[in-house]
């Protein structure tokens, strides 16, 4: 009698295989996360990086970069002043510019979601106890405050009229209400900032940078989102743009004490994402230098020390 | 059945190569952080809420990213966020009351932050700071409501 050959797998080879597979599956998911986090921190990036290209090209264009926010006013902010530039020109003619200060905006540009305003990373879109109002991630470099004296170089401040500010309000921790506002950034709240005034170099310079995350002393989430189009509303505190003078991703938000000095900071594992002058995008480490992480935020400040390698 | 498990062999030899390719980065850090906790006080009484932040003393040729702790009825930890490098740093220290009010959800300030200069050890420590009467002289208003 011929032995016929069976075709096909056992049961217990069949269950030897989905084992394998389930526990193959196992080591893929968390790869899986990290490749979708990987992802999402590339969009980031991208985003600062299109906020980048447009803030050089409002330059060709008006032959400065744009203040901070309107003081007075439609009292609107620098994201607004881009609009045109990333794309949103439609939105951008829809705002009737002689309507005063920026809540009267809510109904136009309030309700409409920028995504490249966004980090994919962070869950919160909506500004402080809104539904409907969305925010930005995206915040200027307002310039560094000093921590020591003279060290690395004297930074100055400005009260709200561009006017040199009482003694004392430019020293950190700050004495002025909400934080003050440092003179050496690249966003002012009142001034413009042209090329030829970042005297460190652009590529030196820290522009723009995230805030997806930041807590609150009791631990509350992201309590500090304004709207995004808001801009120079109060004279005391100028939304869009913040202080450099706090570690980045500290959670130290301390509610009508420190508003303008939020520090930069981000779920993204170790980090933040920056966006530099000459429009290059950088991860910076949570680890980096004080007194690298100052130079950078000032524009002016002549440091020795004044790229982010810290040399 | 050989044949088989060959072919087993192959299969998950080439999807371990696979997810240990995806593992890969993630680089660590080379600052060394030391953790600092103890207890903070103004006026002798622990300070209810507030920030400890410890910046690296550059005058005295000290260099490296901040630390930072939240303060909690008077106690501070940095090992739940971020140690300190160790050598000479001044503190900066802000506290609040701890008092919640609608427009003030994490009290009013208690005094201007104040600042100490202290030489911290190259290892784990516990650190008392005493903010004096002093520190509470001239302080400004808090903001309007934002």
């Amino acid at each position: 009698m011929k032995l016929r050959r069976r075709v096909g797998f056992t049961l217990i080879e069949l269950l030897v295989v989905i084992a394998i597979i389930a526990v193959l599956v196992a080591l893929l998911l968390p790869a899986v996360q990290q490749a979708r986090e990987s992802a999402r921190r590339s969009q980031c990036k991208n985003n600062l990086k299109q906020i980048g290209v447009a803030m050089h090209d409002y330059l060709e264009t008006y032959t400065t970069f744009p203040p901070a926010g309107v003081r007075g006013g439609n009292q609107l902010s620098w994201h607004v002043m881009i609009l045109p530039q990333i794309d949103y020109l439609n939105l951008f003619q829809q705002i009737d510019f002689n309507l005063a200060g920026y809540a009267s905006h809510d109904a136009v540009l309030g309700v409409k979601k920028i995504p490249a305003f966004f980090c994919p990373s962070s869950n919160k879109e909506f500004e402080n106890g809104s539904t409907t109002l969305y925010t930005t991630h995206y915040y200027g470099n307002r310039g560094p405050k000093n921590v020591v004296a003279g060290v690395p170089a004297t930074y100055t401040c400005t009260n709200y009229l561009g006017a040199a500010a009482a003694a004392g309000e430019c020293t950190n921790p700050p004495t002025a209400a909400h934080g003050g506002y440092s003179s050496h950034g690249m966003l002012c709240p009142t001034a413009r900032v042209r090329d030829r005034d970042v005297t460190d170099g652009l590529s030196n310079t820290l522009f723009v940078g995230e805030i997806s995350n930041h807590k609150t002393l009791s631990g509350a989430d992201m309590v500090g989102y304004r709207k995004w189009h808001r801009g120079f509303a109060n004279a005391t505190d100028c939304a869009p743009v913040k202080n450099v003078a706090q570690p980045i991703n500290s959670t130290t938000y301390i509610p009508v004490i420190n508003f303008n000095d939020i520090s930069f900071g981000s779920n993204h594992v170790g980090g933040t994402q920056v966006l530099m002058g000459d429009g290059v995008t950088r991860f910076m480490s949570e680890n980096i230098d004080m007194s690298v992480l100052l130079s950078i935020a000032s524009r002016n400040g002549e440091e020795a020390t004044t790229n982010l390698e810290g040399d | 059945m050989a044949k088989l498990f060959q072919n087993l062999a192959a299969v998950t030899l080439s999807a371990a190569a696979l997810v240990s390719a995806g593992c890969g980065g993630g680089g660590g850090s080379d600052v060394e952080r030391f953790r600092v906790s103890g207890t903070v006080t103004f006026k002798g009484e622990p300070i209810p809420a507030g920030t400890v932040t410890f910046e690296p003393n550059v005058t005295k040729g000290n260099k490296g990213p901040f630390g930072y702790a939240t303060i909690t009825n008077g106690k501070f930890d940095t090992s739940s966020v971020k140690g300190t490098v160790g050598g000479p740093h001044f503190v900066r220290i802000e506290g609040t009351d701890g008092k919640v009010t609608p427009d003030k959800p994490q009290g009013s300030r208690l005094f201007n932050a104040h600042r100490v200069e202290v030489d911290l050890p190259k290892s784990n420590s516990e650190q008392k700071f005493e903010v004096p009467a002093s520190a509470a002289e001239g302080m400004q208003a808090d903001g309007p409501p934002v």
